[in-house]
């Protein structure tokens, strides 16, 4: 009863949650949308004050938090219902909570070792000489002394300061990377989206500025965009918001007092805009071929941080006859010699850092005739350019043709032709901030999205081919809108960046929001096409040339979509509904192979011969035991196939193998059947885990297997896929019931298309299957419980769609329980509807899904059991 | 110069397209004066005595009894929930301060050729929640009528009542959410 005492903690916990929500607009806030938020205040009303009025609750939580008392439950009785939700919910909101507070902790971590770093730094020896210098006679010390990045030996320090900054950098990284990896990133990308991260923050906190929350969310929003782009998935703003959100609490709020060299002015070329600085002359003295040296953006080398310290005053003009030129930095050297006379002992205490300045000076003189030619931008500029090169990414990456269509090679020229000239000047106006490993980036993104536009185009014809009907206008009118909408606006941009002038450039991106809105309609396009280019070009001021400008304009935006649109077929945008596969894990201690002499027979008899190949990966198995069983699909009833018991060695040690064939004679009476052998092994793992389990499947396709109302269309090349779903066919259609009412609307297609979208498998309308690489092959092998799930699910949709009297009654059946756990994506009743049947099918199969217990799915979920097993499978429950 | 028409002779024509364009732009155009839209006078409408825009929140627990649970809505709004005879997903009455905005009858029954017979085809229709197992929003928005309906067989899902208004402001408040076309992957 102890989690029933609502303590004030609690009390604030959740009134602060509610202004989360209400105030802030947050879509979700430790873990919980504002939907289960409510019930959960629903919960703790009715047991704790007698109301389900959450205004109440609310004021009632506020009281109790002010007054610093434990509250006990003051429903007379707390019937079980009651007792029940309150606890799913509590022990859910702890949960979520906790995953935050490991978060948190992780960061406060960061934070403290940080801190503890900046503190041995306020100690380093250079401090100490520097007061040294500053006593002996440099007549310029720092009046901040902030410790450089030398000496790379440190005397007093018990560690290496690289280490500790590495360590440190690494851990900042590993933190941002848990931020992101929260708010739900992909977790492939969300280690370089933490790098990039780091980098910007990094860069902000050497120039010291201060960084708003603006800022931040842009340049989140921007990476996890870019990083984003193969994923062809929208970054929500929820995730950048939530990321920027906890980002921005651990950052500065005001520059550092203690970083003198920040505050110091620079040799700052002339304010202009960007665009046009590829075009301005060199400053005087300044020839062509001056090494840029990228300071701003690459933040200060050890050696300006030194000089800065060293003589603030010195760096202002350093090299220039305003400054002080070279004589406080000889000054310096001057000092040391004379410390090395005049106080030998302090010279000997700290000889190494000595040595460590001289060497350090001697490389800034040097420095010091690159500096002089060096050309410098603020901060604000670079920001300026980094978000044009997002905006240049995000155009050049949906530039994309298909190389391969005879008939696009003109446009894919012109494109191409296009596509340089607006590199060309992104690439003029940013190398000058040392851009261009971004640069170099966008063109690799630029790269590997053409190397995906085969693969693309050839979905999107499936897709088309296997839904003439619906499909066919879906996409006209998709890429119609989108075409000439992103045609209008690259045009526009490109005409800024030809330095057309803003109005120009209004003008067109007018002109292709206009486009932007058309639907897919050929007579509105052309109708609202042309009054739209009317007002847009009636902007454009009057320019001599606006006639000759705008029949310029309206031929690159013809030829831009045309362009676009061949772009747009390439790209996936019907993908509606996604299913993430669930994670089976493979043993992490037993290696198995397993194969088969032949998987496709047309006739019969026939002999099969398995062979099995089992090893231990690193620790020793002991009491190895193997279990097979066959199941066979097929259009009769063919007996049952006898599994063998087989002989295997009970100890293997790591690195050991142990292997055995048997075969299988198949009569003729498994003809057009699917006859699969599953064989499992089990092992007890020294100092490891007892009963560590491995199964493998294989299936042989023998003639033509039935498949009920699964027809098999595009894109299987494989026939061991085939086999496999045939087989989870076989398994689904264990319920008659269920196979009568899916089957009832006809034919469900089975498209199998080559391409990893992030998830195994979708449905298009009411008929159509579409199954992903993800659905066959997870983490480096196939796992046959995947399709299975994915299967069971996608065939969930379908059939809701076709009997509408079970899905409508289906919240009423279900009301009170909470959505399944198992599916991971965001929730909903159709998803649940469909998840409902996938988890009843499979749960037997595949006990862990998802990382919850379903085996007791009556149990856990008895109202959706119920359900599934009365009103959908007609009371069958032999899966 | 021949050749150069020759040679240019499309850029020219679209140039002096263009300029015919810019200079009808320039002589035509008149100012309008913008008038202030009528107002939307439509008859309202009403569930068991419930009427969007016009009840307020006193008046509808005289007429519906205390809600079983008040929740915050969207903004500062709250939304009373009454429990559906049938049981299963309860009714919303969804309050902008203190009047009715919309009210979200969970019918899960009917069919929507009734709704067609008394108010004709919808004005639109649009793939929202439950888009995956078939179902679409119908919408006859000077009448203050959506209909959540299976778009093959009809089956009523549930059914919203909201002050009459022209379809675009629908789709700009309580339809913003709907789409034209299924929306792409996210569920």
């Amino acid at each position: 009863m102890e989690k029933l005492i609502l303590t004030p903690n609690i009390a604030r916990e959740l009134t602060t949650a509610y202004e989360q929500f209400v105030k802030f607009k947050k879509d979700e806030v430790d873990g919980l949308s504002f939907d289960e938020y409510q019930k959960l205040l629903v919960a703790y009303g009715e047991l704790y004050f007698n109301t389900k009025n959450i205004q109440a609750v609310l004021r009632e939580l506020a009281e109790l938090a002010d007054s610093g008392q434990e509250s006990l439950p003051q429903a007379a009785v707390p019937n079980a219902d009651q007792l029940k939700r309150l606890v799913e919910a509590h022990e859910e909101f702890l949960k979520q909570k906790d995953s935050r507070d490991t978060s948190w902790k992780k960061l406060q971590t960061t934070i403290v070792e940080r801190r503890l770093k900046d503190l041995e730094a306020q100690q380093s020896v250079v401090y100490a000489a520097e007061k040294e210098l500053a006593g002996v006679g440099a007549q310029e010390t720092p009046t901040t002394p902030t410790r450089p990045r030398y000496p790379e030996t440190p005397i007093s320090s018990t560690r290496q300061p690289d280490e500790i900054s590495g360590w440190s950098r690494q851990k900042e990284i590993e933190n941002l990377q848990a931020v992101i990896e929260e708010a739900n990133f992909p977790k492939g990308l969300s280690q370089e989206a933490a790098r990039q991260l780091h980098q910007f923050l990094s860069l902000n906190k050497q120039e010291g500025r201060v960084l708003t929350s603006e800022d931040l969310r842009s340049r989140v929003q921007a990476i996890l965009a870019r990083l984003n782009i193969d994923q062809q998935t929208a970054v929500a703003q929820s995730q950048i918001g939530q990321i920027t959100e906890r980002v921005y609490q651990d950052q500065p709020q005001a520059a550092p007092v203690s970083q003198a060299f920040t505050k110091l002015p620079r040799p700052l070329r002339p304010q202009q805009p960007l665009e046009t600085r590829g075009e301005t002359k060199p400053a005087a003295g300044v020839s062509k071929e001056t090494n840029h040296i990228y300071l701003a953006l690459r933040g200060a080398p050890y050696w300006l941080q030194l000089a800065r310290q060293l003589n603030p005053a010195s760096w202002v003009g350093f090299g220039t006859k305003n400054g002080i030129p070279l004589e406080s930095i000889n000054n310096v050297l001057n000092a040391i010699e004379r410390l090395k006379i005049e106080k030998p002992r302090v010279y000997a205490k700290d000889l190494p850092l000595l040595l460590a300045v001289q060497e350090r000076v001697e490389q800034l003189l040097e420095a010091g005739k690159i500096i002089k030619e060096a050309e410098f931008y603020s901060a604000e500029e670079i920001e300026q350019a980094l978000t044009q090169l997002d905006k240049a990414g995000v155009e050049i990456s949906r530039l994309q043709i298909n190389p391969q269509t005879e008939e696009l090679e003109k446009e894919k020229e012109s494109k191409e032709s296009l596509l340089e000239k607006l590199a060309a000047r992104r690439k003029q106006a940013l190398e000058h901030v040392g851009l261009k490993q971004g640069l170099g980036e966008l063109q690799q993104e630029a790269t590997k999205l053409r190397q995906t536009v085969s693969s693309a185009a050839q979905i999107r014809l499936k897709q088309i081919l296997a839904n003439l009907g619906s499909g066919f206008g879906r996409f006209f009118s998709s890429a119609v809108r989108s075409t000439f909408g992103v045609a209008g606006r690259v045009t526009g941009g490109i005409a800024q960046s030809f330095g057309l002038g803003p109005s120009f450039s209004t003008a067109f991106s007018k002109i292709g929001s206009s486009l932007f809105g058309l639907g897919g309609s050929a007579g509105r396009i052309g109708a609202s096409l042309l009054s739209r280019a009317i007002i847009g070009l009636t902007t454009l001021g009057g320019a001599e040339a606006l006639p000759v400008v705008a029949a310029v304009a309206i031929g690159f935006g013809v030829l831009f979509a045309l362009v676009f649109l061949v772009a747009t077929i390439q790209h996936g945008v019907f993908l509606k509904e996604t299913t993430s596969a669930p994670i089976i894990r493979e043993s992490q201690f037993i290696n198995l192979t397993k194969t088969a002499d032949k998987t496709n027979i047309q006739s019969l008899p026939e002999q099969v011969t398995y062979t099995i190949t089992i090893s231990a990966k690193d620790k020793t198995l002991n009491n190895l035991r193997t279990r097979e069983e066959f199941s066979v699909y097929s259009r009769g009833s063919p007996p049952q196939i006898t599994a063998t018991q087989h002989s295997v060695k009970t100890v293997l040690t790591p690195g050991e193998q142990d292997s055995f064939n048997f075969s299988v004679n198949l009569a003729p009476e498994y003809q057009d059947s699917v006859v699969t052998n599953t064989v499992t092994v089990i092992a007890d793992v020294q100092d490891g885990p007892s009963g560590e389990t491995i199964s493998r499947a294989i299936s042989i396709i023998i003639g033509n297997p039935p498949t009920g109302c699964f027809s098999f269309q595009t894109g299987w090349s494989s026939d061991f896929e085939r086999a496999q779903v045939s087989e989870m066919i076989a398994r689904i259609a264990r319920s008659p019931a269920y196979m009568a009412n899916l089957c009832k609307g006809g034919n469900v297609n089975l498209i199998r298309v080559n391409d990893n979208p992030g998830y195994g498998g979708e449905v298009r309308g009411k008929s159509n299957i579409y199954l992903y690489n993800r659905a066959f092959h997870r983490e480096g092998g196939y796992i046959w419980q995947n399709l299975f799930y994915t299967l069971a699910h996608e065939t969930g949709h379908v059939y809701g769609w076709r009997n509408p009297v079970e899905y409508i009654f289906f919240p009423t059946a279900v009301y009170g329980e909470p959505f399944l756990p198992t599916y991971t994506l965001t929730k909903s009743q159709d998803e649940d509807f469909a998840e409902t049947i996938a988890v009843y099918v499979v749960r037997r199969a595949v006990p862990n899904l998802s990382g919850y217990n379903i085996i007791n799915m009556d149990t856990t979920s008895p109202k959706h059991y119920q359900f599934a097993k009365n009103r959908i499978f007609g009371g069958f429950d032999g899966f | 110069m021949l050749a150069f028409l020759k040679k240019h002779w499309f850029l020219i024509l679209l140039a002096f397209i263009a300029t015919l364009v810019v200079l009808a732009k320039i002589f035509l155009t008149k100012e309008k004066k913008v008038e202030a839209p009528p107002p939307y006078n439509k008859p309202l409408v009403e569930w068991n005595g419930v009427v969007p825009g016009q009840t307020n929140n006193e008046q509808v627990k005289e007429k519906l009894g205390e809600p079983e649970t008040a929740l915050p809505a969207e903004g500062d709004n709250i939304k009373f929930l009454y429990p559906r005879q049938g049981g299963g997903p309860e009714h919303e009455v969804i309050f902008e301060g203190a009047t009715v905005a919309l009210i979200k009858d969970r019918v899960l029954d009917g069919n929507i050729s009734s709704f067609h017979k008394k108010y004709g085809p919808p004005e639109a229709d649009f793939w929202g929640e439950h888009q995956k197992s078939g179902f679409k929003t119908y919408i006859w928005a000077s009448k203050g009528v959506a209909v959540i309906a299976h778009s093959e067989e009809g089956l009523i899902y549930e059914v919203w009542y909201f002050q009459p208004m022209p379809l675009q402001q629908f789709l700009a408040t309580w339809g913003r959410n709907l789409s034209s076309e299924p929306s792409e992957g996210g569920y």
